[in-house]
């Protein structure tokens, strides 16, 4: 469950404070898969963010139970200096595995990401889409309630996105996922749920074709 | 996923950052733990060889010049190494946060403890060093008093490291500023000479300076007979303790805001 108790959040910036959301409330319902759609600026990412648990609301709270896992395709989560062997057992780490179990995911994740050799080597001599694969290879090494993704379409060549499409899907028979898109066909055909973000004001739709038309709605005021 | 108690995810936190630490620190080139015992290896030495040189005798009351400036060095390291590498201790591992359990918090601590466990690591390297070619005394005459001179220390530096680690990202201009303080801090805190061995006068103005108290304390731990009468563990713990309350409520305070710039 995940529920967002009047929640406000802003930035301070050099120009005063300027607000993401103010005093929002919403509850997600269990057991499905929301698609996040909102323009540019409306606060997708940091409302992933903040139920990913790494950025924090300024006022008010948000209660979560089930595991969530950390927001996929977003900057962070490696320490560049360190190899990609290392930041996996970081993370296996942090999830209390043990020793045997994280030679297990080690194993998975070299073969999951592709990496090859560069598993050994430091982070900060990938590729920006040889790092988003190891952090998605990371977070396929686990099973969480709820995956976090961000934008997750541009991780990898085709072949590879396939690949991680394909993942997902087998992740779904027992995990659910919130995730922002630009591609509004692909996450309007995969999602159960549509929340929608307007300007400071979050709708949540069950019907998607009604969370479609309010987003276009949304759209066309723009222009 | 199971689901794990808070202690549980914090002690599995602080196991990985405690790793990921001495990663970076040694697992880059071999020389890692030479450097680590070279560093205050290469202070007494030439500290050593040139008090040999001006002075006539071979030590200061029952230390020999080697076991007295180590036992200056290495305390006064686990203050300020605690301060200086605080400092990038959030910025180094600015991209771990993205991880929900990991808080700069648990950065800041853990390269603290690290450090410290380091310094204690090299003290032992050290003192058997000493002991086995050179035949100086270099067991501790006092070892529980000394651990305790040292565990103030640590939170003297720990504190002041939560102050830092917070300057460190988020008014960098001024953490340049904290290391030129060392610098002075080096010479007034009692490593090249004893108190007893300066001129009367000068003391109360010396004594203002928590560390030179912790330093002689730590030597009359470790020595037997070194005089540190004038020099008090309370006066330490007086600076040392507050310290630590005020680098955590700093810290506190700031915590959401380092995560931003």
């Amino acid at each position: 469950m995940i529920r967002l108790d009047n929640v406000t959040k802003y930035y301070a910036t050099a120009q005063g404070r300027k607000y993401v959301f103010k005093n929002l409330s919403f509850e997600l319902p269990e057991k499905t898969n929301i698609g996040v759609l909102g323009l540019n600026g409306s606060g997708k990412t940091t409302l992933l963010r903040m139920i990913g648990g790494i950025d924090y609301p300024n006022e008010g709270c948000i209660d979560i139970t089930g595991s969530i896992s950390w927001p996929l395709g977003l900057s962070g989560g490696t320490q560049n200096s360190l190899s990609g062997r290392e930041n996996a057992s970081f993370v296996c780490r942090v999830y209390g595995q043990n020793a045997e179990a994280i030679e297990e995911k080690l194993a998975f994740i070299l073969d999951f990401s592709e990496l090859g050799d560069y598993f050994d080597l430091p982070v900060k001599t990938y590729s920006s889409g040889m790092r988003s694969k190891l952090m998605f290879a990371m977070s396929m090494a686990f099973d969480f309630d709820i995956y976090l993704i961000d934008e997750i379409t541009a991780v990898g060549d085709a072949r590879f996105r396939a690949k991680s499409q394909q993942a997902l899907l087998d992740k779904r028979k027992r995990s659910n996922y919130i995730m922002v898109s630009h591609n509004v066909n692909d996450l309007i055909k995969d999602s159960d749920s549509l929340l929608v973000l307007g300007r400071g004001d979050v709708q949540l739709f069950s019907d998607t074709a009604q969370g479609l038309a309010y987003y276009k709605e949304i759209v066309q005021a723009k222009k | 996923m199971d689901q794990r108690s808070s202690w549980q995810i914090q002690k599995a936190v602080f196991h990985a950052l405690a790793i990921r630490e001495l990663k970076t620190r040694f697992g880059g080139y071999r020389l890692g733990y030479f450097w680590a015992v070279f560093e205050p290896l290469s202070h007494i030495l030439v500290l050593s060889a040139l008090f040999s040189l001006i002075r006539e005798d071979s030590g200061f009351y029952n230390a020999p010049f080697p076991v007295f400036f180590a036992t200056g060095i290495l305390s006064f390291f686990v203050f300020q190494k605690l301060v200086v590498t605080s400092q990038n201790s959030i910025k180094a591992n600015l991209g771990l946060f993205g991880f929900r359990q990991v808080k700069p918090f648990d950065a800041i601590l853990v390269r603290g403890l690290v450090e410290f466990g380091i310094l204690l690591f090299t003290m032992v390297v050290l003192a058997w060093l000493g002991a086995w070619f050179f035949a100086l005394p270099t067991l501790p005459h006092d070892p529980l008093k000394a651990l305790l001179v040292l565990a103030i220390l640590f939170s003297f530096g720990l504190g002041v490291g939560f102050v830092t680690a917070v300057i460190g990202v988020m008014h960098e201009e001024w953490a340049q500023f904290i290391n030129t303080l060392m610098r002075p801090l080096y010479f007034i805190s009692g490593i090249f000479v004893p108190l007893a061995a300066l001129p009367e006068q000068y003391h109360v103005y010396l004594l203002w300076n928590p560390l030179l108290h912790g330093l002689e304390q730590f030597r009359s731990a470790w020595i037997a007979g070194y005089p540190a009468d004038q020099t008090s563990l309370l006066y330490l713990a007086v600076w040392s303790l507050p310290a630590l309350l005020l680098g955590l409520v700093y810290f506190r305070a700031n915590r959401i805001r380092v995560l931003m710039s």
